[in-house]
């Protein structure tokens, strides 16, 4: 039984109303699901623009496939699928994976746990952009959408050590980050 | 350290999902004309200049057509195969033909066997054939030799006669008792066999004489003359048995 979500009107009204193409039903399905969708794209996507072409591309896709959609598991995390293979898609072509030599590296050794509570959001999606685009998208596959190396190492087409060294490397990176944002903040408030 | 690492996945995860970011002004205006535009881009399937229902009731017409057609040709050849193989069954009648002589006054029976009208009328043909290729000079001696041998082989019937063997009746009174015998068509190439040499003006006497007892025998007989007309616009065809009455 789906709930009512949006002036009335339940998911499965909006999603047939999307098979049917249309145009205010369709709206409708970006209201609900821009926001979230927009933040996946700025996750994989190295800058806003990209992010932006990311999240056109990915609608027209949801409204070109709604009709595939079968019930199984929710409709949210079916379109959110969607975001993230087409910009799989859009960077596996320009990506070229290759293991690292330091694989086995554990992360920042300066890093601390708290550091990570003094940033907002936003600042940690800007430090993930930073990343090259191999590092992002195994960072991002692995830790926010919560593949294994084996399936990412399916879907871009690399090995398993490739994308754990990766990932390795990314968090690295990533933490390297955070740490020195938060020693500057810290700095700044101090003196 | 794969706890500390553990614990910044988890953090790094559950800041990344809770994140919520609006998508610029105009963003939907955007994605509406690439739907538009691909709708566009899409064409229309054709149509067609026949509504789809008349186009069906014309296939389904011509199927009943075709069928009724193929059933009706099925069945003029299916009687047309009884009527042959009814011609062919039909059993072998005897007419007896009394041939009287001038030379010879004694009856002379001859017995035809009835056959199907192509074999008839290729066997008739085939008699003309031989008959006008014969020279002149050599068809009285062959004429007198059929006689004689019609003449000992009835001699010899009427000597071993059996039971139940026909018994020699006189032409008119065949004529008279067997009307359907003698209006069948396919029974008469006979008479228009002998007639073909009786037409030729450039033969000599002699073929007179040999035919004189023939001549008389036909000429007095009731049996309607039969003409072949060839076809002219069909190969492998002596043409229809027009009989004249």
């Amino acid at each position: 039984m789906s709930s009512i979500i949006y002036q009335g009107i339940t998911e499965e009204q909006i999603r047939q109303g999307c098979v049917n193409n249309d145009r205010k039903y369709q709206q409708m399905l970006y209201n609900m699901f821009s926001a979230k969708m927009f933040s996946v794209c700025l996750r994989y996507a190295n800058e806003y623009n990209s992010a932006q072409d990311l999240l056109q591309e990915g609608f027209v896709k949801v409204f070109k496939n709604i009709e595939k959609f079968r019930g199984e598991g929710s409709f949210e995390g079916w379109v959110r699928r969607i975001f993230v293979n087409t910009a799989i898609e859009h960077y596996r072509k320009q990506v070229n994976l290759y293991a690292l030599h330091d694989s086995d590296v554990k992360g920042f050794e300066h890093y601390e746990d708290n550091a990570l509570e003094t940033l907002k959001h936003q600042d940690v999606m800007k430090m993930i952009q930073k990343l090259s685009d191999g590092y992002r998208t195994v960072f991002n596959l692995y830790v926010v959408e919560g593949f294994s190396h084996k399936e990412i190492g399916d879907m871009m087409g690399i090995s398993e050590g490739t994308s754990k060294s990766q990932l390795a490397r990314a968090r690295y990176l990533l933490q390297k980050m955070i740490t020195e944002h938060a020693d500057v903040r810290h700095q700044t408030q101090n003196g | 350290m794969d706890q500390k690492m553990k614990r910044f996945d988890r953090n790094i995860e559950q800041m990344m999902n809770e994140s919520e970011v609006a998508p610029p002004f105009g963003m939907w205006n955007r994605i509406s004309a690439q739907l538009d535009a691909e709708i566009a881009a899409v064409p229309p399937p054709a149509a067609s200049p026949i509504p789809q229902r008349a186009l069906y009731g014309f296939i389904a017409g011509a199927l009943i057509i075709g069928a009724s057609l193929i059933t009706a040709y099925v069945v003029n050849e299916s009687n047309k195969q009884d009527k042959v193989s009814a011609a062919k069954a039909i059993p072998a009648t005897t007419v007896t033909v009394a041939a009287t002589t001038t030379q010879n006054p004694a009856p002379v029976t001859e017995t035809v066997q009835t056959q199907p009208v192509a074999a008839v009328v290729e066997q008739a043909t085939k008699t003309i054939a031989r008959k006008t290729s014969k020279p002149v000079a050599m068809a009285a001696p062959a004429t007198e030799a059929v006689e004689e041998t019609k003449q000992e082989a009835k001699a010899e019937q009427a000597i071993s006669l059996p039971a139940h063997a026909e018994v020699l009746v006189p032409n008119h009174q065949v004529a008279e008792n067997n009307v359907a015998a003698v209006s069948e068509p396919y029974f008469f190439p006979a008479v228009d066999n002998i007639t073909v040499p009786e037409t030729k003006t450039e033969k000599p006497v002699t073929v007179a004489k040999t035919t004189k007892s023939e001549k008389s025998i036909f000429a007095n007989s009731d049996a309607p003359r039969i003409k072949f007309r060839p076809k002219k616009h069909r190969s492998f065809s002596y043409g229809k048995i027009i009989s004249k009455r």
